[in-house]
């Protein structure tokens, strides 16, 4: 499945690509923090690569911060800490080649008492902050496959 | 048609006070991924349109409730079927159904007799379902599918054909039936696929619609089905189901024969509370020496409405 691509006036479609050629060329690999291992690009593409994944992570914070439902759970929590730490984990989880540095799922939320509907709630806003950064169907249902055992550890 | 007009202005009855339930509800309600619960059978389970899955209908989480209201019409060939039904979902574990179906022989019964032009076989069935183990939705880092038991009590209404088909076949026809049967569903959210398996055991000829057992016996036997669905949007699925039946009526006059009865379908989602559902059936022969002994292949057509 392609990615979404904001739309380009056709003349000008050959040379982004040339462009998008050069930058891909000239980008060395990038690491998420210092002391993290390698990326695997190929892995992260789908996401916008790191970058695109922070992007997203950052708005969806945003998103579950707002969420009348569960934005409660969050009113003191350091939201840019939350968006680095939640970029890594999704990183991780998708073979980025990123290592998890934050608390386990269950110690991270452990008494808060979270239900099974704050966490689909959770989920809705992820699927709609993927959705919003253009993620093709099969990447979101990647990640979102990918988190859905931590229900297990999160849900009380 | 009066009769499923009635049946069509009970569910709309229904539907409108599950939303206003659903508007009771709204301050707890979030509910699971959409799609996830699943259209309603013609038997009144949820799950696919011929066979129940494991999963427990509407959207209510494990400490919610969910329910819907539903209509299916069917037309085949020769006959034509309509559905109407309740289902609640209590705490993603118990799923409560009640349905009703009409099935319409349109001018099948003309040659035994010119009155029986029209004629309906109705049909009541309650249906109880328990998820035993396993979550389709979050387990998916484990092999195990969630897995379900249920059953289905039916009542069938008919004074007419039932009798007949005892008088000419020496009996044994009963005109109550329970269904049991486990449903296995796993959900495969990274592909998008759902696989369910059901293993059904059942006395019933044609979905009950003509008894349950005959002169040859009244054991239960296993029927076997499946429904195999892709979710190509959040929104919309498209799948194909099975139903094996081989109920045990035999006349060679009247060639009774069952036959495997499968569907495609295409499920749209345009909400969590509603679901349109459509589908080219074959539910094989039914009657078949009434009807060329020709595979009923039709149209089937359902709406749902929940919370
Ligand atoms: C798949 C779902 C979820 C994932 C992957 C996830 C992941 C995380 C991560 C990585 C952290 C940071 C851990 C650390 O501080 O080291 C965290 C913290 C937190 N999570 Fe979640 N979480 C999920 C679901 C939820 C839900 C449903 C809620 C509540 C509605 C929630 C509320 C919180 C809160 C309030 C914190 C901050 C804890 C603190 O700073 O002490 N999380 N989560």
């Amino acid at each position: 499945m392609p990615l979404s691509l904001p739309p380009l006036p056709w003349r000008s479609v050959p040379a982004a690509m040339l462009a998008a050629l050069l930058v891909v060329a000239a980008t060395p690999t990038l690491h998420a923090q210092p002391g993290q291992p390698p990326l695997d690009e190929a892995a992260l593409a789908p996401y916008g690569g790191y970058r695109g994944l922070g992007m997203m992570t950052e708005r969806f914070v945003e998103r579950v911060t707002k969420n009348p439902r569960i934005g409660h759970f969050f009113k003191d929590v350091e939201a840019d800490r939350l968006a680095a730490l939640l970029t890594e984990q999704f990183c991780a989880v998708l073979g980025g080649g990123c290592r998890y540095t934050g608390k386990s799922m269950r110690e991270a939320h452990e008494g808060m008492k979270v239900r099974q509907a704050d966490f689909n709630a959770l989920a809705e806003d992820l699927q709609a902050a993927m959705t919003e950064a253009g993620y093709p169907q099969w990447a979101q249902r990647r990640l979102v496959a990918r988190l859905a055992p931590m229900q297990r550890e999160i849900v009380e | 048609m009066d009769n499923a007009t009635d049946i069509l202005r009970r569910t709309l009855i229904a539907a409108a006070a599950a939303f206003v339930a659903n508007g009771a509800l709204a301050q707890g309600f979030t509910g699971k991924l959409t799609a996830t619960g699943g259209v309603s059978t013609v038997e009144g389970a949820g799950g696919g349109g011929l066979t129940p899955w494991a999963l427990i209908t509407g959207y209510g989480t494990d400490r919610q409730i969910g329910g819907n209201a539903h209509y299916t019409a069917v037309r085949t060939n020769d006959y034509a079927l309509a559905t109407g039904g309740v289902a609640l979902g209590l705490f993603d574990r118990v799923e409560l159904s009640a349905a009703k179906q009409r099935f319409d022989t349109r001018d099948v019964l003309i040659p035994i007799s010119p009155a029986l032009k029209g004629y309906k076989l109705e049909q009541d069935t309650f249906g109880l379902k328990v998820r035993l183990v396993g979550d389709a939705i979050y387990d998916q880092d484990r092999p195990l599918p969630q897995i379900a038991f249920g059953l289905q009590h039916k009542r069938n209404r008919d004074d007419t054909v039932i009798p007949f088909l005892n008088s000419a076949l020496g009996g044994g026809i009963r005109t109550r039936g329970t269904d049991f049967y486990l449903s296995a569903t796993k959900l495969y959210l990274e592909p998008g696929i759902l696989a369910n398996g059901t293993l059904r055991f059942t006395k019933a000829n044609q979905y009950g619609l003509l008894g349950f057992g005959g002169p040859d016996g009244d054991r239960y036997r296993p029927e076997f089905e499946f429904s195999l669905a892709y979710l190509v949007r959040p929104d919309l699925a498209v799948g194909v189901e099975g139903r094996t039946k081989r109920g045990r009526l035999a006349n060679p006059a009247l060639n009774l024969r069952e036959q495997m009865a499968y569907d495609v379908f295409l499920a749209w989602f345009p909400s969590k509370h509603t679901s349109l559902t459509l589908a080219y059936v074959d539910l094989g022969q039914i009657v078949g020496a009434l009807t060329n002994d020709r595979r009923q292949r039709g149209w089937y057509a359902s709406l749902q409405a929940g919370f």
